[in-house]
């Protein structure tokens, strides 16, 4: 094979393809290299010289991180010479390293420590007085750097150049005199600045969060998934002694998030250990929220609720878990009696849930995180992905920057991901269907007028891009179909795209961008004005929009799970208004919102990081939420509390684990059949190629 | 049968009669204990006053009783309480736990712990023998005894 090279390691031979690195070559033989520089997800540079290798025919030793193999190469590892190497590496490594170990967060977890005691040298003849910086700089006001402990190995450096393209954070100086800095006056603000601190392999870039708040032998890891966007990146809760969160990493899942976390996600623990979480349910006596147990304060709910009947309403969260939001929607139309019954209160146009519902049915939506890379034109429809979902922004870099792919890239506003557009596409505001079907009439060839503010040679542009590749990713925000005036022309234009695409045989997938963790779940278990879990049609109901609308006319009682109305971006007043109105609210939620404060009944639930349970993304993959520490007080997770006051209304709610009610939503959503704890396993499930 | 009786009490009264008393009145009398006893923590302090700790938790990695529990802060301009970055702002160890086996004393990278011949740790209540940092630390300026402040352990 013209294609492979075969070579020895140590005296066993390996086939490998061409351009492997000689140390991914001694890794498949499972032969350890110690490394520093070397990261699989960046850009080799021989920086640290740790990884040194003997190569026959080579004078001098070669660092294995940047050598290709070659045809009938010999490569030494496991000999007292390249043994010697190594320990002389670190030895010069140790020279101007403080070794405070015990005071240094990463002690415990260090690469540094770990290949020292592994192949560095017993002691330091280093007699003379070591490197001296200020300890430690606010690089900014979350990242520290102590550069005594840098080795200089830029990983973090080569992180934000090549992964993050933000690249705030430069080496200064030459030589002996390097160590990493900011731009004067300008702090490191990258929204992806805290994986330099997971990559860094000494304690030299450090949380301000997680800064002497543990060592990790006193740390319990919990598998779990960040509630904070659409993306459900791969996390591990970090805690201590099952009581307090000390910090969130990124768990590697190539199919998801890869190895990073976005700085939103990881640095968002804040809630969870909050001093004042709600530890009691409280119920309104005389004007004021009081404490009171949980059986006072579910039946007052609960009379409440049934009070209003199909005057109820019920707002769940596309925070919460599917199962959370699948008791809830029971739990509305059966116990409760009503049909009003949603995940949000963004306002929707009419029409435009329904619209949505049966493509998400028919499975138009079908496109997967990873394939994004795979695709030769990406077409990026109405979000600004680098704040909506911050995780696909590092996708869409790879696929342009790294591979070469076409980023047709279009939004009102000049976005981050606009420069990396050819074209980008500035469509007004609220002319989105004009927009699209400009869009969609030039992929398929009919004639058109530009009317949404875009030039038609741009327009012209995109659709060739398009046209000529093999591969098309389209992705659409789920707010320029629901929110979008004409949403449901959008929906219809994108279908027009897609079927003119597929008749030129090209390939397409198309995703829909959602900003919750779990707003793809919360509508597939039947969280929905209209629509039974699996999108079967129901009986009309309110949206949560119209719900709070026709506060204290049509609708009389509310139970809010999860979410803040009263602190909403755009509709503060408003919503509060509503709020008053009503002659029962009940808030169910962690700590007292705003909106809690206006409740009539205020239930104490658990965070994410309390729960067990599931999260559908938005590629619509299922991935299991593990519960991390105790519960706070006598808070209680979302389903139990929803399981106790349907007993107490007499109803037949059933339920000893989690996983009943999974299996439950698995018999009745088609999309999820045979989804069980286990089969959705550590990485999660996709659920799109499921019918 | 009454033969052996008496037989028998002979020793006993024998023993009470000659031999040497081994209990002694406590508490109004305290037996000396071994050069190597070791019982109650201290946690001790620089010359200057400054606590020896770092909060570093190595005391409490190496414990196999799992019985202290270290959570650190950082010294600050105006509130420096170690030298160095670190200080331990709460150190805690439960004394029905531990097994007195010197672990905690032999991690310790500053020589900050030291087990003391200090046995006298019984308490009413088991949230009283869980000694905060405060019974621990060695009270500064005057060391009450010379127990607490000697170093050479
Ligand atoms: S700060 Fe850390 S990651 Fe960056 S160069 Fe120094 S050692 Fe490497
Ligand atoms: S990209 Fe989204 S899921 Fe990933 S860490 Fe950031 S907020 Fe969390
Ligand atoms: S003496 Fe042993 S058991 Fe007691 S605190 Fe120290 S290490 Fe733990
Ligand atoms: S007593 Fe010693 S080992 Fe324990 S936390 Fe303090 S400095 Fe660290
Ligand atoms: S790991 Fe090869 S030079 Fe750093």
């Amino acid at each position: 094979m013209p294609d492979e090279v075969t070579l020895t390691i140590d005296g066993k031979q390996i086939t490998v393809p061409k351009g492997t690195l000689v140390i991914e070559a001694a890794k498949k033989l499972g032969i350890d290299i110690p490394v520093f520089c070397y990261h699989t997800k960046l850009e080799p540079v021989g920086a640290c010289r740790q990884c040194l290798v003997k190569i026959e025919g080579f004078p001098k030793p070669q660092v294995s991180c940047s050598t290709q193999v070659a045809e009938g190469m010999v490569v030494h590892v496991n000999t007292p010479e390249v043994k010697q190497m190594w320990e002389s590496m670190l030895e010069f490594l140790l020279i101007n390293h403080p070794l405070d170990c015990p005071v240094c967060d990463r002690g415990g977890e260090c690469p540094l420590q770990d290949n020292t005691f592994k192949y560095g040298p017993p002691d330091s003849r280093f007699e003379h007085e070591k490197r001296h910086f200020e300890k430690p700089v606010p690089l900014s006001s979350l990242v520290l750097l102590d550069r005594e402990r840098c080795i200089l190995c830029f990983r973090c450096v080569r992180f934000q150049r090549e992964i993050a393209d933000q690249p705030d954070i430069y080496v200064a100086n030459r030589g002996y005199g390097d160590y990493i800095d900011i731009f004067p006056g300008k702090p490191f603000e990258s929204n992806f600045s805290g994986n330099t601190i997971e990559l860094c392999p000494v304690g030299a870039l450090l949380s301000s969060l997680f800064r002497f708040r543990a060592r990790p032998w006193e740390i319990t890891k919990t598998e779990s998934i960040c509630p904070n966007c659409g993306v459900g990146c791969n996390i591990t809760i970090d805690d201590r002694r099952r009581r307090y969160v000390v910090r969130f990493l990124a768990r590697i899942n190539d199919e998801v998030n890869e190895h990073w976390l976005c700085d939103r996600g990881r640095f968002n623990s804040h809630t969870i250990n909050d001093p004042d979480r709600l530890v009691k349910p409280l119920v309104r006596k005389n004007g004021e929220l009081q404490e009171a147990t949980w059986e006072e304060a579910l039946t007052v709910a609960l009379e409440g609720m049934r009070a209003a009947g199909s005057h109820a309403g019920g707002i769940g969260s596309p925070a919460r878990t599917n199962e959370a939001n699948y008791l809830f929607q029971k739990f509305m139309r059966q116990v409760i009696g009503t049909n009003n019954v949603d995940y949000t209160f963004e306002k929707r146009t009419d029409g435009s849930t329904g619209a949505l519902a049966s493509a998400i049915a028919s499975v138009f939506f079908n496109g997967r995180i990873s394939d994004i890379a795979e695709s030769d034109a990406i077409l990026c429809l109405g979000s600004d992905i680098s704040y909506d979902l911050p995780l696909l922004d590092l996708w869409i870099k790879k696929a342009v920057r790294k591979l070469g792919k076409n980023l047709v890239f279009a939004y009102p506003l000049k976005a981050e991901l606009a420069k990396y557009a050819r074209p980008f596409l500035s469509y007004h505001y609220g002319q989105e269907a004009e927009f699209t079907r400009e869009l969609a009439s030039a992929v398929s060839g009919t004639s058109w007028q530009p009317l949404a503010g875009v030039r038609m040679e741009d327009i012209d542009l995109a659709s060739e891009v398009l046209k000529s590749a093999n591969y098309v990713t389209v992705m659409v925000a789920k707010s320029m179909i629901e929110s979008a005036e004409n949403g449901r022309d959008v929906l219809k234009s994108l279908q027009w795209i897609a079927d003119s695409l597929k008749s030129r045989n090209v390939r397409v997938q198309v995703m829909l961008l959602v900003q919750g963790a779990n707003t793809f779940g919360a509508m597939d278990v039947g969280l929905l004005p209209g629509y039974l879990p699996g999108y079967k049609p129901a009986d009309k109901g309110l949206t949560g929009w119209e719900m709070l609308e026709k506060a204290g006319s049509d609708i009389s009682a509310l139970w809010i799970m999860g979410q803040n109305p009263a602190r909403d971006l755009f509709h503060t007043e408003a919503f509060t208004a509503a709020l008053q109105k009503l002659d029962m609210l009940v808030v169910q939620d962690h700590i007292l919102t705003e909106t809690a404060r206006y409740a009539h009944v205020v239930l104490p639930s658990s965070t994410f990081a309390e729960t067990e349970g599931t999260f559908t993304n938005t590629e619509r993959r299922i991935q299991r939420i593990n519960p991390a520490i105790r519960r706070v007080g006598n808070s209680k997770a979302d389903t139990d509390i929803i399981i106790e006051a349907a007993s107490l209304a007499g109803a037949d709610f059933n339920y000893s684990k989690v996983e009943e009610i999974l299996t439950e939503i698995s018999n009745t959503v088609p999309q999820y059949q045979g989804v069980t704890f286990d089969a959705i396993g550590p990485f999660g499930r996709y659920l799109g190629d499921l019918k | 049968m009454i033969g052996e009786l008496i037989k028998g009490l002979g020793v006993t009264i024998k023993h009470a009669l000659t031999s040497k008393r081994v209990t002694i009145e406590y508490p109004e009398q305290k037996r000396t204990l071994g050069p190597r006893a070791r019982w109650r923590h201290v946690l001790l302090r620089h010359e200057d006053g400054l606590e020896r700790c770092i909060g570093c938790s190595l005391c409490a990695g190496a414990c196999p009783a799992r019985c202290i529990l270290v959570e650190a802060a950082e010294n600050r301009e105006g509130a420096r309480y170690s030298p160095g970055e670190r200080y331990a702002k709460v150190y805690e160890i439960n004394m029905l736990r531990c097994i007195f086996c010197g672990y905690c004393q032999d991690a310790c990278p500053v020589e900050a712990i030291i087990l003391r011949p200090i046995y006298e740790i019984s308490e009413y209540t088991r949230d009283a023998e869980i000694y905060t940092k405060d019974m621990l630390l060695m009270p500064y300026p005057n060391p009450q005894t010379e127990d607490l402040g000697n170093t050479n352990a």
